[in-house]
């Protein structure tokens, strides 16, 4: 899209924004029109960064694609095209787990709200269960969201919604029964930091 | 009825005759025709041109040794070579043990020296088709191999000392490094029964524990790991190991495996040439990914990235 398109787009939303000023249950088209065009920004990057790393053999090497990075530091800017794009069924397997992985550092509260998003598209099957289980429980030095948060009222809520979603893998739901669950997976953190010298 | 053979562009008596499996001499007795069409002492004495119908003699017959000398194939033989050179990508290297085929008027093989490289002398000219394998065995390398697809080392899964939720591509090579009879010694950690604070303080008891050396101290060519020496010449059975740029991450370690096979070359070789051909063999490692064992180029594309980043062991004596 270029730049006077967009602009031209702009004008007619906020054209419309004035006319449809009463409507308050949907997002006016402006706001409707940035989340668009955010959702549509989000999905070229991540095709990139899917193009750079070929494949997923190492997940870790996402870390060294500068555009992952970006998002990854900065989960908050791209959260409400995540939501958009984790539930569309013309993305690949691969993109969406780049999705997943690149949301970790979100704050408690908006990474909840991916994962029953993500939860819902697995049940409605837009999703795959494999994106949604690297987002609940991605190796150790992408984050702990869950594992670490696992006493919350809205975590264990949330988790023991995920143990009944009959896609996931017999291995993910043990693991969320028997180690998020019960604190094991957090003494297992601890252990894995002591293990590779971390910070605490 | 006799068999007969219709020449084509590239072909000579002598290149029918082993298509056919025949006594050169044999072939040129049933071929009077062809022999006298031009008179000896003429250039093209015994040339054969396309559409020509060459009388194949019978097998049986055609053992019996014959006298005579065998001018067109021996000035043929002596005059055409083809030499061969095959070599790693990336981290270009001579592959040494490289099985080269050249299939085309006769079929043959050599193995690579150590500079990668084969010399077919005294070949009958016409086209070739040039490959290379790698054929040798390497108990690590075959060992390694054996788990390819197997997901006991995910990160999802639990292995001793390593929980659910932690990267195993350090175990996975301790574990086969170990089985093969290689002494890895282990590194120690303060494992803390409790909790620690955020300075790290443990709220528990602390208790040294071992663990197998990271990807981290793998890839660090400072680092002493046994007599696990480091190489700057990676050969297959060798340990490969990177560190990342980045702080999220661990590194990798794996095993380098053998090359794939290199793409199929054809080659035209004329009377009297000396040709040659270079071949490319793609590396390839062994390694424990996120969710499977996988051999794959991954480690070796980081190479390319980063060079330096990238260290080779061998086990030293």
């Amino acid at each position: 899209m270029k730049t006077h398109d967009i602009v031209l787009l702009l004008v007619i939303t906020l054209f419309l924004d004035a006319c449809n000023s009463d409507t308050q249950e949907i997002p006016p088209p402006s706001t409707r029109f940035v989340i668009m065009y955010e959702t549509t920004e989000t999905a070229a990057k991540i095709s990139r960064i899917a193009t750079q790393v070929k494949d997923l053999t190492v997940l870790d090497d996402l870390f060294e694609i500068k555009e992952f990075l970006e998002i990854y530091e900065n989960p908050q800017s791209y959260v409400e095209a995540a939501i958009a794009l984790i539930q569309r069924t013309d993305l690949s397997i691969l993109n969406k787990k780049i999705i997943a992985l690149s949301m970790q550092k979100l704050p408690v509260t908006q990474f909840l709200a991916l994962i029953s998003v993500t939860a819902d598209a697995v049940e409605k099957q837009t999703t795959n269960a494999k994106v949604l289980e690297l987002m609940i429980f991605p190796p150790f030095n992408w984050g702990a969201q869950l594992t670490v948060n696992y006493e919350k009222h809205e975590v264990q809520a949330l988790l023991n919604r995920l143990v009944e979603i009959s896609q996931l893998s017999d291995n993910t739901r043990n693991i969320i029964a028997n180690d998020i669950l019960t604190g094991r997976a957090k003494q297992n953190f601890q252990q894995y930091r002591e293990m590779q010298g971390l910070p605490y | 009825m006799p068999n007969k053979h219709t020449v084509k562009k590239g072909d000579t008596l002598w290149s029918v005759a082993k298509k056919h499996n025949v006594s050169f001499q044999e072939l040129k007795k049933s071929n009077s025709d062809i022999m006298n069409r031009y008179p000896k002492g003429d250039k093209r004495h015994g040339w054969v041109f396309p559409g020509d119908m060459v009388v194949i003699p019978d097998k049986q017959l055609g053992n019996k040794e014959v006298d005579g000398t065998c001018e067109i194939c021996k000035k043929e033989e002596k005059n055409s070579s083809l030499a061969v050179t095959v070599r790693y990508t990336p981290y270009d290297a001579p592959v040494e043990g490289a099985t080269v085929t050249i299939k085309g008027p006769i079929t043959k093989d050599m193995k690579t020296d150590a500079k990668g490289q084969v010399h077919f002398k005294d070949i009958p000219p016409g086209n070739y088709t040039v490959t290379a394998t790698y054929d040798n065995k390497h108990p690590l390398v075959e060992q390694v191999r054996s788990h390819v697809g197997e997901t006991t080392w995910a990160y999802n899964n639990n292995r001793p000392p390593y929980p659910a939720g932690a990267n195993k591509c350090n175990l996975f090579v301790y574990e086969m490094l170990k089985d093969a009879g290689y002494s890895v010694p282990m590194r120690t950690y303060m494992r803390c029964w409790g909790y620690r604070t955020e300075k790290g303080e443990c709220i528990g008891i602390e208790q040294k524990m071992d663990r197998p050396p990271l990807a981290g101290e793998w890839s660090n060519p400072k680092d002493k790991i046994g007599n696990f020496l480091v190489v700057t010449d990676p050969k297959p059975g060798d340990i490969i190991a990177y560190r990342h740029q980045s702080r999220y991450a661990t590194g990798h370690v794996g095993i380098v495996s053998y090359p794939k096979s290199a793409q199929p070359l054809d080659k035209t070789i004329k009377a009297g040439e000396a040709g040659s051909v270079s071949l490319t063999m793609e590396r390839q490692t062994v390694s424990a990914g996120s969710y499977t064992i996988d051999e794959n180029d991954s480690i070796w594309r980081k190479y390319e990235d980063n060079k330096s980043s990238v260290t080779f062991r061998r086990v030293g004596k």
